[in-house]
């Protein structure tokens, strides 16, 4: 891809989260949204043409796995990458949810990943 | 059986169920400690493009500062899993508690809980950890019991006591699809009614439902 500026997607719950992990993408030089339900989040992709979704799979109102289903539906035509950004360890979420994402950022988050993964497409 | 062996078999039960929530009591100290650490690379990344002045730094590191503290707290209420733990609380906020618990563990396993809002007012205290195991190991009982994507309702019909009751979904486009491993050890009714009567909680099964009561 050789496109400068990412456009990454936040779904995180957690308010300071969501805006510290947003300050932290446009600082990688991203331009970078998020929003706090997981309600919210097809709206919000159909809106703009994001390469890469950040999600947290502990949604109040819909679990990871169920929404990342939902959203590779709605994307049918270029797909963003979507990445699952969770305090547990990825063994620990399954098999369909490693397969579901294309990517495993595990809490705390660190910076050497979050840079590999945003250079990796 | 002994006492003794009964206090073992209890002892196992419970481990069992707090390994189950465990992931979720270190995904909740994760945060603001995950918080802290995005917010130190926006300080370190400000402080290389050689920015220190105090307004660019001072929200960055009033932040790490606040989810340390949030952290600490965290960490602090992990005495609440102490076996010699004796803090009470009201049987509302337990019953929250044990839902924020479980509600991850559930979802993998394509099981919602829909807590209904109560007006029962039942502000008496109770102690906390027996409670709680006793309300998890209810949960954990129909994590286990459960194959098919599924709702439970808890509700508060009447004072001293909870219902959980199990709603199905007319049609699931993941029905024909496996579901999470299960787990290696199953709280069965068996092993329910034993955390349960040891807190000297009682317990009610119907065809879909349990309910939970104590005194």
């Amino acid at each position: 891809m050789d496109r400068q500026v990412r456009q990454a997607l936040i779904i995180e719950d957690y308010q300071a989260a969501a805006e510290t992990f947003k300050e932290l993408l446009e600082m990688l030089g991203c331009e970078a949204n998020y929003v706090m339900a997981g309600a919210e989040a097809p709206q919000a992709l159909s809106q703009r043409d994001y390469d890469v979704v950040f999600m947290d799979l502990n949604l109040p109102d819909i679990s990871g796995i169920a929404l990342v289903k939902q959203l590779r539906t709605l994307a049918a035509g270029r797909m963003p990458k979507f990445v699952a950004v969770s305090g547990y360890a990825e063994a620990e979420l399954g098999k369909e949810a490693s397969d579901l994402f294309d990517f495993y950022l595990e809490k705390p988050l660190d910076m050497n990943n979050l840079e590999r993964i945003l250079q990796s497409f | 059986m002994t006492i003794q062996q009964q206090e073992w078999l209890v002892a196992g039960i419970k481990h069992e169920i707090f390994m189950r929530i465990f992931p979720t009591l270190r995904h909740g100290l994760v945060g603001p400690i995950s918080i802290a650490r995005m917010s130190a690379s926006i300080v370190r990344r400000l402080l290389s493009k050689g920015e220190s002045s105090k307004a660019a730094l001072g929200e960055p590191v009033e932040r790490i500062d606040q989810q340390l503290a949030e952290a600490v707290a965290g960490i602090r209420a992990l005495q609440a899993w102490e076996p010699e733990a004796s803090g009470l609380a009201i049987p509302a906020e337990i019953l929250r508690q044990g839902i924020a618990l479980m509600t991850a563990p559930l979802a993998l396993r394509d099981i919602k809980m829909d807590y209904v809002p109560s007006d029962i007012q039942d502000l008496e205290e109770v102690r906390q950890q027996p409670f709680l195991y006793a309300w998890l190991a209810l949960l954990c009982y129909f994590e286990d019991q459960l194959n098919e994507p599924a709702t439970l309702r808890l509700e508060q019909k009447e004072p001293r006591s909870v219902c959980v009751e199990v709603t199905r979904p007319f049609y699931d486009v993941n029905q024909t699809k496996g579901r999470a491993k299960a787990h290696a050890r199953i709280i069965d009714k068996f092993a329910l009614e034993a955390v349960a009567n040891a807190g000297g909680f009682r317990l009610k099964f119907g065809q879909e439902w349990a309910s939970f009561s104590w005194t």
